[in-house]
């Protein structure tokens, strides 16, 4: 049987005013919502609130965003990742590039939402579908940039001169070796902005216009326009629930071979 | 049955920087001949695997042809020529089995599943990894053995023509080492496919080369078989590269060379030097040294005295201090060597035809 060492006390106080702080700022919140949810009709509120079209359809939209988002957000950054860490030789260069990416995750959001606010007004893309994603993907980029970028690092360049010397063109390369090698950054970039995406409110309220009701706009309401405290605690479960599952799922499946 | 390619390199040249260290070709000529097990031999940064690199096609050079058969594929990139690599690291894919890595080439080539599996079973035979046991594992169960081993079966599954092998063997402890050579002997002599392995192991290359070529500073020094390259060094380089050497600097003055008490005539080692005048280099292996007088007239004589002996199991190793302050070293066996102690004076025998001279 193996014993742990005990943690000197010094150490486990170190470690305890960060996990109090966690329990209290987190977890406790959380339970109060759970029993507010609960204290005026028990579960039954839940099974309401699953029932009624009007919630899950506002549901059933935002999930169909959030793929659109991930989907969007994955396609235009993995040729860029792609690019950047095996077509980009010089360090350098590849640094410069990689700020240009990241720059923007600095930067506050409503800033970047009201400029790109003006963009899209001149496109005459306010207050469309499309702009609200265009707003979305630019919000989620790096999330999904750098855990796919940093993942093709890791790939191993031996790796791919033997598959050049085995008959693999870069197609083949890419799809048969880098693809399976850097999994786990797919993995969870597209979990991130998936994730971020399906509760986001800000972008679609201050972009999406008449498409903008999202489920995290819907909860938000429901807090703080209607005071319904707990319908709005109980849909905020359910959504960190079905998006819990969805990861869960998505990640053994896709993280599978491993396994 | 001569399944291989003859590979020609004409003048080929290649300037690049790899971490900060300038790696260099310079106007390398060579012809591997078809179905030959070649190696180039050379320290590292000596351009060796630069020059494996771009018969692989991983590498482009400067300047100069390739040839394969007297086809030019300068410009053919790796995955259309017809070759299998081994890497130093192996190169292995990490995330397939030893049966998918094996079978990767194959599988890209769009052979059909049922020749897939037999071809699999049959290039695992050849390199003795039982199909059963090992098909199905991944890489990271595996020896360091075996998998050199499955590296080998990945790079000849397709039945290349030209096998490349880029020091593969040089972090196996040295037994598994000297087994690996061996069985890649045996799978070049069976399937017949040309050779081409690179090292700074000169044992590696004598063990296993019908020819070598050894290469210094991007420039490939001498080509011939391990014997003639032993024997007769085209410089001091080669010559010290691929064993010990005596090296005897020494002055000649109209063909004559002073060696303390003993005068030789250049004639006699290098015909044609009869008049030089100038710097040489003398240049002999410790094994030419003989303690007792060979038979016949041509052996130079050495008084020499012997500094230190050390022992070598059936050998021993010994130095001797001769005039000025030359030092001898030479390798006899230990039950002649049994005989001297440190300090005693003792004449050594040279056959003047195991002597090297070189005029530069």
């Amino acid at each position: 049987m193996s014993r742990r060492p005990p943690l000197p006390s010094a150490l486990a106080l170190l470690a305890a005013a960060p996990l109090a702080y966690v329990l209290a700022t987190f977890y406790l919140p959380l339970l109060i919502m759970l029993v507010e949810s609960l204290k005026p009709q028990g579960p039954s509120l839940y099974v309401r609130v699953l029932l009624n079209p009007d919630y899950t359809s506002i549901m059933a939209y935002s999930l169909v965003l959030a793929v659109v988002t991930t989907a969007s957000t994955f396609l235009i950054s993995l040729p860029a990742a792609y690019y950047l860490s095996f077509h980009v030789e010089d360090e350098v260069e590849k640094s410069r590039y990689l700020a240009a990416f990241t720059v923007p995750m600095l930067v506050n959001f409503l800033l970047k939402a009201y400029a790109l606010m003006n963009v899209l007004s001149v496109l005459g893309l306010a207050n469309t579908y499309a702009g609200m994603v265009i707003g979305m993907v630019y919000e989620y980029l790096p999330y999904m940039l750098l855990p796919l970028f940093s993942s093709f690092e890791r790939v191993e360049r031996r790796l791919l001169e033997a598959a050049q010397t085995l008959g693999a063109r870069s197609h083949q390369v890419f799809l048969r070796v880098v693809l399976p090698l850097s999994l786990p950054g797919i993995v969870s970039g597209v979990a991130l902005v998936f994730l971020m995406s399906f509760t986001e409110f800000v972008v679609p309220a201050m972009l999406g216009g008449v498409y903008g009701y999202t489920m995290g706009y819907l909860i938000w309401d429901l807090f703080l326009k209607y005071r319904n405290w707990p319908v709005g605690s109980a849909l905020a479960f359910i959504v960190t629930l079905v998006s819990l599952v969805i990861v869960y799922v998505y990640t053994r499946w896709g993280l599978g071979y491993e396994a | 049955m001569a399944r291989g390619v003859e590979v020609r390199v004409e003048n080929v040249s290649k300037v690049f920087r790899d971490r900060g260290v300038t790696q260099a070709l310079r106007g390398v000529s060579l012809t591997v001949r078809k179905g030959e097990l070649f190696s180039i031999l050379g320290p590292s940064g000596c351009g060796k695997t630069t020059l494996l690199r771009i018969l692989a096609g991983l590498l482009k050079p400067d300047e100069g042809r390739v040839f394969f058969d007297g086809v030019d594929v300068t410009d053919v990139p790796a995955y259309e020529r017809p070759i299998g690599m081994v890497f130093q690291d192996l190169a292995l894919f990490p995330h397939l089995t030893v049966y998918r890595n094996v079978s990767f080439s194959l599988e890209i080539a769009g052979w059909p599943s049922d020749r897939i599996e037999r071809r699999v079973r049959e290039v695992l035979q050849l390199v003795r990894l039982p199909y059963e046991e090992f098909a199905h594992r991944k890489i990271s169960q595996l020896s360091g053995g075996q998998q050199q081993r499955v590296a080998i079966a990945r790079a000849l599954a397709r039945e290349p023509k030209l096998l490349l092998l880029d020091e593969p063997f040089s972090h196996l402890d040295y037994k598994i080492r000297i087994e690996l050579i061996h069985e890649l002997k045996r799978l070049q002599r069976e399937t017949g496919v040309t050779t081409i392995y690179v090292t700074h192991d000169r044992n590696e290359a004598m063990l296993l080369s019908d020819r070598l070529a050894v290469m210094k500073d991007g420039v490939v020094q001498q080509v011939g078989t391990p014997e003639e390259v032993y024997r007769s060094p085209a410089n001091a380089f080669v010559a010290s590269f691929l064993g010990e050497v005596n090296i005897i600097p020494a002055k000649a003055v109209n063909g004559l060379i002073k060696l303390g008490d003993l005068e030789i005539s250049l004639e006699r080692l290098l015909p044609g030097l009869g008049n030089y005048t100038g710097d040489v280099l003398l240049l002999l292996r410790p094994e030419s040294i003989s303690l007792t007088p060979p038979g016949g007239d041509g052996a130079l004589r050495f008084r020499v005295q012997l500094a230190e002996k050390v022992f070598l199991g059936p050998y021993t190793k010994l130095l001797f201090s001769g005039w000025g302050d030359i030092r001898l070293e030479a390798l006899a066996p230990t039950r002649e060597a049994a005989l001297l102690e440190p300090g005693s004076v003792v004449d050594v025998y040279v056959e003047a035809s195991e002597m090297r001279v070189y005029t530069d």
